[in-house]
């Protein structure tokens, strides 16, 4: 099948004046909602979701109209969370389209929340995020003052209220699932939580319809495109909007300008740090694609769209024992396996990268990753455990290589 | 629904659940061991710890759960198939283990912790045996936390309890977490200082040695204790406790389960209240006094001598000229065995348990209305209510452990309204509402709430009911409250929060509702079908009470002037009981000024410090002409006894004690009795045979049988009595009392002074338990703007005046305190060191403050 090439959510980008209301509107924008509001019924824009195989962009990629019919209609109030955390390195894409199209961002918001029957949504922006936090923001200034916010939006009846917020006042920690969220989620309420790229393609999908945007992708369950965050060698690292179902060599040599300085590919991780790392080999000879479903096949996961790409310069025990480092920092500290179990990894990996390996090392490591595995309240355990686990086992000689030499043989310069 | 029974299969072997409670909790009880750290029977689940993983083989629903789930948090549904040994549990216990133990310093050699640790033994069931860490362990940095709780943080497994318990239980929130990863501290917050009553459970909460008893660390090591299980005796709670011992010296206590009284926890004041055992200020022989002075003497000799003044005394006058106090701080069988030596061998119906005018008013207030006392209500019930009226108690400083029942009737929604001077603090955030009368004035603002609750709707009924009811009619709210000091508008909204028609309302009066107020309590539980709870401050007030200890009451409560009553009693006894009513202990003190009562016997009370007329008792107690003192402790009232006999404390006799809900319990002694205290049901048959009238009972099992047969409700649990104990309530049935309200008080200048009950500085046995030093000081409380006016701060010494007295106390600026309205500590302290009387207790009392001495400036942290 050939692949369609059209953007969607990055459509604007190349337009300064899209992220004002103004600009927006004369994009195009906020004729969605004007389509379905008091017009469409809920549930048939649930469908309509559902028909466009529209699937998360937080990390998980699941169907997001199968999510929103997880709600039960008759608890009341219910919450739509939008996740504007994008923590995961490599990831980088969300900020954008807060900054330069925060109103697509919000008609979305309008779209699932008239949906779903949701009269407050709360768009989290990390504490990092300042110039998000400001588009966003002054963006729904401008929404609320023009009446695509509020009570009865466009004389349609329905109303709903958006507040950007940093948390719910509390340590940020999983909570215990069941109850999920769509039951039990924020404040105690039922509530869907979606990520700020999948909300920003609702408005294209009202608007298009859903056979047009399940015709952008390579088969019905991996439909539209993806916001390919691309960092490390390639010669034109950046943001690149395609659609799901180009191979990883499509993406690296056609789009991203190829490897940096001719040199050869070793390594790619195709989806933010917890998606385990792809060989130079596997992506050549398995042809894999970036869409959720080869690459789930291929072993790692679509994940967050951050793709990092790495030449034969790069070592991976420095690699592996900087993503231990990021879950280190980020695990919550509740789970005992987790807030220990990241620490213990990232200490073991990056002892072997400085040259202080011990002869049981790997094996101690190898032994770990299971117990890491499915046995915590979320899964930022299993991600560490998925990553190190898939360095330990593609890249074992060059493990053993530190350990034997007692250095990096690479020569990358330890970061103390 | 909520409790219906199933079964599920664990490891082959049924369950039994209630549907819905966790797997983990319903195989502990069944006696299967699943590790945990995290859970705990009576805080939130949070399955954090991961120890308890299980796999679930069959949801219930025929298919198995992919990932291995946590048995805290796993609801028990029939028909579940559960496995804790298949080798994927086992792999991960192990991988938990690891995971914990990986910055564990292992330092059980010098933990506290040893031998009763969980992280120990379970580690030894399921950890692997080897350490493959090769990193420095975790180190934070050095905090302390209070005089009791002794952090070694480097020990904690992050499972979290203690930081629910102060969030959930507590209230106070002092614990929280900083950090992530494994760099995640737990501790308190430097601006919040462990202070709570209710700290030390924090200790027994916690699985490893990270907080550990500052009193009792490194004086014993577990194995090397025995225990005994029982009653705590420190307040009429009646908190189920463990009380540990190494040879003959009590070394600690720690909190004991009972679902019915206190959950899991004790306050500190139960925790420490021990270390009054071994007082200094313990009376270890018989003393007599000769000449002038207090004199040590064997036990013959002093039984002897009681004997021979005794025996004078009535051959002169007759028993009417012999009182007796006390008995509140007695086992049931030593109060029951005080009742038969006065009313058989001395032939005196002059025996009240009521020694503080504050327990007499509440007690005839529910003979009044329900004609007996206690049985209508449970704690249990305050714990589930969804309505509390609470006159006149301030339960954090009363009885801690009740306060932790409002609160967790407040976390389940209830609404809590409080009538007491002063704005109490439940530590809650919302559902409390305050109405605050003038001191005095607290009968007359229930009076108020009850216009209020009748205007919403509520009507009384039942006996009496058309006298109140009319009392109400006439009553004019608006007016009330002007007199009461509290607004109208509170009110009607405290009656609507209240719901007259709910039957799960529990009305508790403390400490604070005297006279009037306790009569208008029992009217408003009637009137809002409500359940009832009097909180004394004597532990076994109310066992005293039906063993006998009034003086128109005979065991069982039955009435003196019951012919049938008064029979039975000489049926066990053997001689007849006069049917005329005693003295009670309000009338005992003109009785002895008047030399009606020439000769007072005090059991286990000290009313020359704890009466709030104490000028009034000190004369009467100088007036009388032979006073015995029965005792445990050394107390202000031995200055007028010639005769001190040593008496155990609670924690050293065999017995049962009954709390305020009228729960019997049975106390088991946990250490020998110091010197030569024996215990007082003994020294009374002793006594008796001195005088030459035997008792019958001279065994524990003859005074339980005698009190078996003529305390009728008694009789199953004296025989046998389960481990926590039996409730014994009586039918909800009572009248109506429409008394008038004594004219409202002229408004009054100046600043007034109340006395309230602060249970860790009230009765010589509190006083002389050091480890309760460390809790805080006697002081005056001021609102701030009162402070501010005698130009005091906290700590500085301010100089009180009252009645011609002065003493000086610290002051603690107390912005629950309206202004005009100051508040000491009623009873031992404030009492010994200058006598803070003549009526403060009620009313509240004129008193001069003035700034006396600054504080001293302590550098903090230097
Ligand atoms: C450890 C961890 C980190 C995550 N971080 C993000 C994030 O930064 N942003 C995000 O949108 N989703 C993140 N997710 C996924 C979210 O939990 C959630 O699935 C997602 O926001 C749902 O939205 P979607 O269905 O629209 O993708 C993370 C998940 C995990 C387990
Ligand atoms: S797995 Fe890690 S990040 Fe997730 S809840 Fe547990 S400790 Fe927190
Ligand atoms: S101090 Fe003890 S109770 Fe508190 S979190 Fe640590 S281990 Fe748990
Ligand atoms: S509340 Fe009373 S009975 Fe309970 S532990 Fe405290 S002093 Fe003892
Ligand atoms: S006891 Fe279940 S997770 Fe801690």
């Amino acid at each position: 099948m050939a692949i369609r090439f059209e953007k969607i959510v990055t459509g604007r980008f190349g337009n300064p004046e899209a992220s004002t209301l103004a600009g927006y509107e004369a994009a195009g924008g906020y004729q969605a909602i004007r389509k379905i509001l008091g017009k469409a019924e809920p549930k048939n824009v649930i469908e309509l979701v559902k028909a466009s195989g529209l699937r998360g962009r937080g990390g998980a990629g699941f169907p997001c109209g199968l999510k929103w019919s997880f709600v039960p209609q008759s608890l009341n109030p219910k919450y739509l969370a939008v996740n504007g955390d994008e923590g995961e390195p490599g990831t980088f894409k969300d900020r954008e389209l807060m900054i330069r199209d925060p109103h697509q961002l919000i008609e979305g918001i309008v779209v699932a929340c008239y949906a779903v029957g949701i009269a407050k949504a709360y768009v989290y922006i990390r504490g990092e995020f300042d110039a998000p936090w400001r588009a966003v923001e002054r963006a729904l200034g401008e929404a609320y003052a023009k009446g695509y916010l509020g009570e009865n939006i466009l004389g349609s009846g329905f109303g709903c209220d958006v507040y950007a917020h940093r948390g719910e006042g509390k340590r940020g920690h999983p909570r215990l699932k069941p109850p999920f969220p769509a039951v039990v989620g924020l404040y105690g309420k039922p509530t869907v939580i979606n990520n700020v790229e999948t909300l920003s393609n609702l408005p294209h999908i009202v608007n298009n319809g859903a056979e047009w945007f399940a015709g952008i992708g390579i088969d019905e369950k991996n439909t539209g495109t993806r916001m390919y965050c691309v960092s490390g060698h390639a010669a034109r690292p950046g943001l690149y909007e395609l659609p799901l179902g180009l191979t990883c060599e499509e993406l690296i040599y056609e789009h991203a300008g190829g490897m940096r300085n001719g040199k050869a590919l070793k390594a790619v991780i195709p989806g933010g740090a917890s998606a385990p790392v792809l060989t130079a080999q596997e992506v050549r000879e398995g042809k894999v694609r970036m869409d959720f479903d080869s690459l789930a096949k291929a072993g790692s996961m679509g994940g967050s769209g951050g793709v990092i790409v790495m030449d034969e310069t790069a070592c991976m025990v420095q690699a592996a024992g900087r993503l231990a480092r990021f879950f280190e920092h980020e695990s919550c500290g509740q789970c005992s396996v987790c807030r220990e179990g990241t620490g213990w990894v990232s200490e073991i990996i990056n002892r072997v990268e400085a040259g202080r390996g011990r002869a049981d090392d790997l094996a101690t490591l190898a032994s770990i990753d299971p117990n890491m595995r499915g046995n915590t309240i979320c899964v930022l355990s299993d991600a560490c455990a998925m990553m190190f686990g898939a360095f330990l086992k593609k890249f074992h000689r060059e493990f053993e290589a530190h350990v034997e030499q007692g250095r990096c043989p690479l020569g990358s310069p330890y970061p103390a | 629904m909520a409790d219906q029974e199933i079964t599920f299969t664990l490891n082959g072997e049924a369950v039994a659940a209630k549907k819905g409670e966790p797997v983990l909790e319903a195989a502990l009880r069944r006696g299967l061991h699943i590790p945990h750290f995290c859970y705990h029977s009576y805080l939130s689940v949070v399955g954090q710890c991961r120890a308890c993983l299980v796999d679930v083989l069959d949801a219930g629903n025929g298919k198995p759960v992919p990932k291995l789930q946590p048995a805290c948090a796993t609801p028990a549904i029939q028909g579940m198939v559960i496995s804790t040994v298949s080798p994927r549990v086992k792999e991960a216990q192990e991988g938990v283990f690891e995971f914990l133990l990986k910055n564990h310093p292992l330092d059980c050699p010098v933990c506290d912790q040893g031998g009763e640790c969980p992280l120990q033994d379970q580690t030894m069931a399921y950890a692997k045996a080897v350490s493959r860490t090769h990193e420095l362990r975790r180190i934070y940095p050095r905090k302390e936390l209070s005089a009791y709780v002794k952090p070694e943080m480097n020990r904690c497994v992050h499972c979290t309890r203690c930081i629910r318990f102060t969030h959930e239980i507590d209230g106070g929130g002092e614990f929280g977490w900083a950090s992530r990863g494994d760099r995640t501290e737990v501790g308190i917050f430097e601006d919040l200082p462990l202070t709570s009553i209710v700290s030390g459970n924090v200790i027994d909460i916690c699985p490893v040695g990270a907080l550990t008893d500052n009193k009792y660390r490194f004086t014993a090591r577990v194995w090397e204790m025995a225990h005994a299980e029982g009653p705590c005796t420190l307040c009429s709670v009646g908190c189920r406790q463990r009380v540990w011992r190494a040879g003959d010296e009590l070394k600690r206590v720690t909190a004991g389960e009972n679902p019915a009284v206190n959950d899991a926890w004790i306050c500190d004041v139960g925790r420490y209240g021990w270390s009054g055992v071994h007082a200094g200020e313990r009376i270890l022989r018989p003393l007599i006094r000769r000449e002038g002075r207090l004199q040590p003497a064997s036990w013959p000799e002093a039984l002897g001598h009681i004997a021979r003044r005794l025996g004078a005394i009535l051959r002169e006058s007759g028993g009417g000229a012999v009182a007796g106090l006390g008995g509140a701080w007695a086992t049931n069988e030593s109060a029951f065995q005080f009742g038969a030596f006065f009313r058989e061998v001395l032939g005196s119906n002059s025996v009240d348990c009521r020694v503080h005018p504050r327990d007499l008013a509440q007690t005839e207030a529910q003979l009044a209305a329900f004609g007996a006392v206690g049985g209508q209500g449970s704690i249990a019930g305050l714990g589930r209510a969804k309505g509390i009226l609470l006159v006149g108690s301030d339960p954090f400083e009363e009885h801690p452990i009740l306060a932790l029942q409002v609160r967790k009737a407040a976390r389940g929604g209830a609404a809590v309204v409080s009538v007491h001077p002063r704005r109490i603090d439940l530590r809650l955030h919302s559902g409390l509402r305050h109405l605050c009368p003038l001191p005095g004035e607290e009968a007359r603002a229930l009076r108020a709430l009850a216009k209020a609750l009748a205007e919403a709707g509520a009507a009384p009924s039942g006996e009496g009911a058309e006298g109140y009811a009319h009392a109400l009619a006439s009553a004019d709210l608006d007016a009330l409250c002007r007199e009461a000091d509290i607004d109208p508008r509170e009110a009607r909204e405290a009656a609507r929060a209240l719901r007259p028609e709910g039957a799960e309302v529990v009305v508790l009066a403390g400490p604070g509702a005297q006279a009037e107020a306790a009569a208008e309590a029992a009217n408003l539980a009637l009137l809002l079908r409500a359940e009832l709870l009097f909180a004394s401050t004597g532990p076994n007030l109310q066992g005293a009470l039906d063993m006998g200890l009034h003086p128109a009451l005979l065991p069982g409560g039955r009435p003196l002037g019951d012919a049938a009553a008064r029979e039975a009693c000489q049926g066990a006894w053997g001689g007849p009981v006069g049917a005329a009513p005693g003295l009670s202990s309000a009338q005992v003190w003109d009785a002895l000024n008047e030399r009606r009562v020439r000769a007072l016997y005090l059991f286990g009370c000290d009313p020359a410090a704890e009466h709030p007329e104490g000028a009034r008792v000190r004369r009467a107690l100088e007036a009388a002409e032979f006073v015995v003192l029965h005792a445990s402790h050394a107390n202000a009232s031995l200055d007028y006894a010639e005769v001190v006999l040593p008496a155990p404390t609670l924690y050293e006799e065999e017995g049962s004690v009954t709390n305020l809900e009228r729960r019997v319990q049975r106390l088991r002694r946990a250490v020998k009795p110091l010197g030569e205290a024996r215990e007082p049901w003994r020294a009374f048959a002793e006594l008796s045979r001195a005088m030459e009238a035997p008792m019958r009972a001279h065994a524990l099992d003859r005074v339980r049988l005698q009190a078996r047969l003529l305390c009728a409700d008694y009789a199953g649990p004296l025989s046998r009595l389960p481990e926590e104990g039996v409730r014994l309530a009586r039918e909800r049935r009572g009248a109506f009392r429409a008394a008038a309200l004594p004219p409202a008080a002229p408004p009054a200048g100046g600043l007034r002074l109340i006395l309230a009950p602060a249970l860790w500085l009230s009765g010589s046995f509190a006083a002389s338990a050091v480890h309760l030093k460390d809790m805080p000081r006697a002081a005056l409380r001021l609102s701030p703007p009162d402070a501010d006016r005698i130009g005091a701060g906290e700590g500085d010494e301010a100089e009180v005046e009252l009645g011609g007295r002065s003493l000086r106390l610290p002051v603690r600026v107390d912005a629950s305190l309206p202004v005009g309205l100051a508040q000491a500590p009623e009873g031992y302290l404030a009492a010994l060191r200058g006598g803070l009387d003549a009526g403060a207790a009620r009313g509240g009392a004129a008193v001069k403050v003035r700034a006396a001495a600054a504080a001293p400036r302590v550098k903090v942290g230097g």
